[in-house]
């Protein structure tokens, strides 16, 4: 063979590793992010006439199910109120939500159907959800954001929110209209909403400096005016607090100590706490989820400075806000979130120090008793929690309220977020007091 | 005897056998149905040429029962319509080949070759019908085939026919000055232009890209330059870039492959679903039968890359690219072991012409490249396809080895 026959079979052979390669990463590499598309049929498509598995809540009531005969339709008995839960179901769009997730336990499986005469019952989902208080929660979310409460001692969510929400009853209808309306009712603001944390970073701050040696009543000067090179950080209103406490810091949420105690731990360390509390990663939810993202270039002081305090380029979930306040209810140690109910606990590291929780715990207490979160104070049960009012240039800030009950011996965690609503202390943490008032009261 | 063929034939029919028995169980006549056309075109080698590769023949019977097994998890209509194709294509390729025969030296005639590429090229443009929004499909009577199809193989044959008689001329050490050389190239040039843009004008876009890819790796076999396959592919980005500009459907095409995920439920569907049945197959598919062929529109033709893939996953369609890729490097083999330069520059050309479509068809669907509607030799679904192809590789069988009685020059 010669020269230019070689070349061309090397081109040829080229051609044929780029098609291997591909090949490789479509069917094995990249399989499972494919196959878990929305857009996929064949998550729906197997069950089309064979009857679909039910999706339950934690005490066994019907939220989707199979109805119609011998034609199946998806039947949601509490449509919208449970719909970034459930997600949506149809033969045209493809499925969201537990629909999506558990859509191969929930349909008829016909790998199995070739192997057994009897064709195999699909198989039925229940879910963690407390029915009830997923109904209080959806009253009480009556503005754009995310509600959502977890198990403090078992990851378990037990209530999940997002508005606006959607009818999935409807959703072959109404998908066209529902997908391009501006304010996402499709997106689980949950757990795929990304926000700047706002002041509620702080407990991670906060908690970081515990863990490095300091002290609640170690004491900074709180100027109203923090200057770094040409940059300042102020404080809400420029309120000028003298020398105070760290743990009055916390209470009263004051900017300029916290962006000097980010720049004390410095760059790797508030670096590691983040990765650590699980921060610009998914937590592995069943449901669809974004990462959110980590800031860039730490190692600039004003960038450090301005994410230690929840703001510069810093973006977060909800859900893993409030995962990092279930680490603080549950002694340091961070689970997974799971809205499984039959899934044992499932632990990732011990984050905090049981003495570090302690002190976070009696200072998220103060924010409350004390400070800026006084809403969030309830008659019914001890509450703690911090707040947050995450600047959005142009517009009225995201309110945040993020918190635990009982103080004593927490059992859950809740985190509140409204988009543009205003401060956090003011329109956050009344809906965490009554969520939680609910709870304890029944 | 060639009893190498003839065992490997056997060992294609029993490897088939299981597949068969899982896609259509008790119907045992399916796989000898198949099979039974790759027996006469062993018969056929037996008494004409005795001497020819003995490989060769097998990988296209393996290749052929790939294609079926996966007709018949589309539709068995297409199945029974693609057996009818088979047998109707062994019918042209005997003719053909009998037609090469008498020829003596077929490339003699390069010229009316040429002609009938042209000819063929151009009758969609006459009685053409519109399907798929492109205009490729003439009908005769009850019978509708897609002329440019055999228009490439007659295009092939006059390629090298003409750079096989002046490659000399053309090279770069030829003496002649510029202007000569370029003189000499311009018949080659012309037929490949008017062809491309007859094809361009009927939207047939994967063929114009064929027709272009033979044309310069002829070019580049023949005068073992590449100064004129680096000028002709700018010619062809520029082209590429003006019909994107000029065309809507070019457009679209190239937009949806720099966009897949734009418009999933619109005009990415297609491509999607392609990814989508990819992905299902996983390492070792799901059976035969277990995917949903249905989901893919055009399953039987442009897309029986993804639905192999998802019934057979990674390994299955690994294996039936690399089949491809074996019956290339068989005939660059032949293409090595040609007596004259157009021999070789033929054998040559089938062999990249056939990889290179399975490329342009495969990353289409995989989203290496935009969507073109070509098929895949021997698997996919259409008679037009199936005799251009099986007469490519039997023609290359019948001009091959070193003392053939058929070319004499």
């Amino acid at each position: 063979m010669d020269r230019i026959l070689k070349i061309t079979l090397a081109f040829t052979a080229l051609l044929f590793l780029i098609l291997a390669a591909r090949l490789y990463e479509l069917s094995i590499a990249g399989s499972d992010k494919l196959k878990q598309s929305s857009f996929n049929k064949r998550n729906i498509i197997a069950s089309i006439n064979a009857p679909r598995g039910k999706i339950l809540t934690s005490d066994g009531t019907v939220i989707a199910e199979s109805t119609g005969n011998p034609k199946k339709k998806r039947y949601y008995p509490f449509g919208q109120k449970m719909a970034h839960l459930t997600g949506y179901y149809s033969t045209r769009y493809g499925a969201s939500g537990a629909e999506l997730t558990f859509s191969r336990v929930l349909s008829v499986n016909y790998a199995e159907l070739f192997w057994n005469t009897v064709p195999p019952e699909p198989g039925n989902i229940r879910l963690s959800i407390d029915k009830n208080l997923q109904l209080k929660a959806y009253s009480l979310l009556r503005h754009k954001g995310a509600l959502a409460a977890v198990d403090v001692k078992t990851g378990k969510v037990i209530c999940l929110v997002s508005y606006p929400s959607f009818d999935p009853n409807n959703i072959d209808r109404d998908f066209e209209k529902i997908r391009k309306n501006p304010d996402a009712p499709l997106l689980n603001r949950a757990t795929a909403g990304i926000y700047p944390p706002g002041s509620t970073i702080k407990i991670l701050t906060l908690a970081a400096y515990l863990e490095e040696g300091g002290n609640l009543n170690d004491t900074f000067k709180a100027p109203p005016v923090y200057r770094i090179g040409g940059f300042r950080i102020t404080n809400y209103d420029k309120h000028d607090f003298g020398t105070i406490t760290l743990d009055d810091a916390f209470k009263y949420s004051v900017n300029t100590v916290f962006a000097q105690l980010g720049l004390e731990l410095g760059a790797g360390k508030m670096k590691s706490y983040m990765l650590k509390s699980g921060f610009g990663k998914k937590t592995g939810i069943e449901l669809e989820e974004k990462s959110g993202h980590l800031p860039e270039n730490l190692n600039d002081p004003i960038n450090l400075a301005w994410s230690s305090v929840g703001q510069a380029d810093l973006s977060v979930t909800p859900l893993q806000i409030l995962m990092l306040v279930q680490a603080v209810a549950n002694d340091g140690l961070l689970l997974h979130p799971t809205i499984l109910a039959d899934t044992p606990p499932d632990p990732i590291e011990r984050i905090f120090t049981v003495e570090t929780a302690k002190k976070m715990r009696e200072a998220m207490r103060k924010v409350v008793t004390e400070g800026t979160g006084k809403k969030a104070n309830s008659i019914v049960v001890k509450t703690a929690g911090k707040t947050g009012t995450a600047e959005v240039e142009g517009n009225k800030p995201h309110a945040w309220f993020v918190g635990f009950a009982p103080y004593e011996n927490p059992e859950i965690a809740a985190v509140v977020v409204l988009e543009n609503a205003g401060t956090g202390g003011e329109k956050a943490a009344p809906i965490f007091r009554q969520l939680i008032d609910y709870y304890f009261s029944r | 005897m060639r009893s190498v063929e003839l065992l490997l034939l056997l060992l294609v029919i029993s490897a088939a056998f299981p597949g068969f028995y899982v896609a259509a169980p008790g119907k045992l006549f399916y796989l000898l149905a198949v099979n039974l056309p790759f027996f006469l075109l062993y018969l056929f080698h037996l008494i004409f040429v005795k001497k020819a590769n003995q490989f060769i023949l097998p990988v296209v019977a393996l290749l052929t029962n790939f294609g079926f097994l996966n007709l018949l998890q589309i539709n068995e209509k297409y199945f029974f319509n693609q057996l009818k194709n088979l047998y109707l294509a062994l019918l042209l390729c005997f003719l053909f080949l009998v037609v090469f025969m008498r020829a003596k030296n077929i490339f003699h005639y390069k010229f009316t070759l040429g002609l009938i590429a042209l000819i063929l090229f151009l009758l969609p443009l006459i009685f053409g019908r519109e399907i798929y929004g492109a205009r490729l499909w003439v009908s005769l009577a009850s019978f509708s085939f897609q002329p440019s199809e055999l228009g490439r193989l007659f295009f092939l044959l006059f390629l090298a026919g003409y750079f096989g008689e002046h490659h000399i001329l053309l090279k770069r050490e030829s003496e002649l000055p510029l202007d000569i050389r370029f003189a000499y190239l311009v018949p080659a040039l012309f037929m490949s232009v008017f062809s491309l843009l007859l094809l361009i004008f009927v939207k047939d876009l994967g063929f114009s890209l064929l027709i272009l890819s033979i044309f310069l790796i002829t070019l580049y076999i023949a005068t073992e330059n590449n100064v004129y396959v680096l000028m002709s592919t700018g010619i062809f980005l520029i082209g590429a870039y003006l019909s994107y500009n000029l065309f809507q459907h070019v457009k679209n095409r190239i937009d949806i492959w720099l966009n897949p995920w734009s418009d999933p439920f619109g005009k990415s569907y297609q491509i999607l679903q392609s990814f989508f049945a990819y992905a299902e197959g996983g390492i070792t598919g799901t059976g035969l039968g277990y995917g949903f062929p249905g989901l893919l529109p055009a399953a039987h033709t442009d897309m029986v890359l993804p639905i192999w893939a998802e019934s057979t996953g990674f390994l299955g369609a690994l294996l039936m690219l690399a089949s491809i890729f074996l019956l290339s490097l068989l005939l660059y083999y032949e293409a090595g072991h040609a007596r004259n330069p157009a021999l070789k520059i033929y054998i040559a050309g089938t062999s990249f012409s056939l990889f290179f479509q399975t490329f342009l068809v495969a990353s289409g669907t995989m989203g290496i490249l935009p969507l073109t509607g070509l098929t895949i030799p021997f698997v996919s679904y259409g008679g037009s396809s199936l005799t251009a192809s099986l007469l490519m590789v039997e023609s290359a069988l019948l001009f091959s080895g070193k003392r053939n009685r058929w070319i004499v020059s």
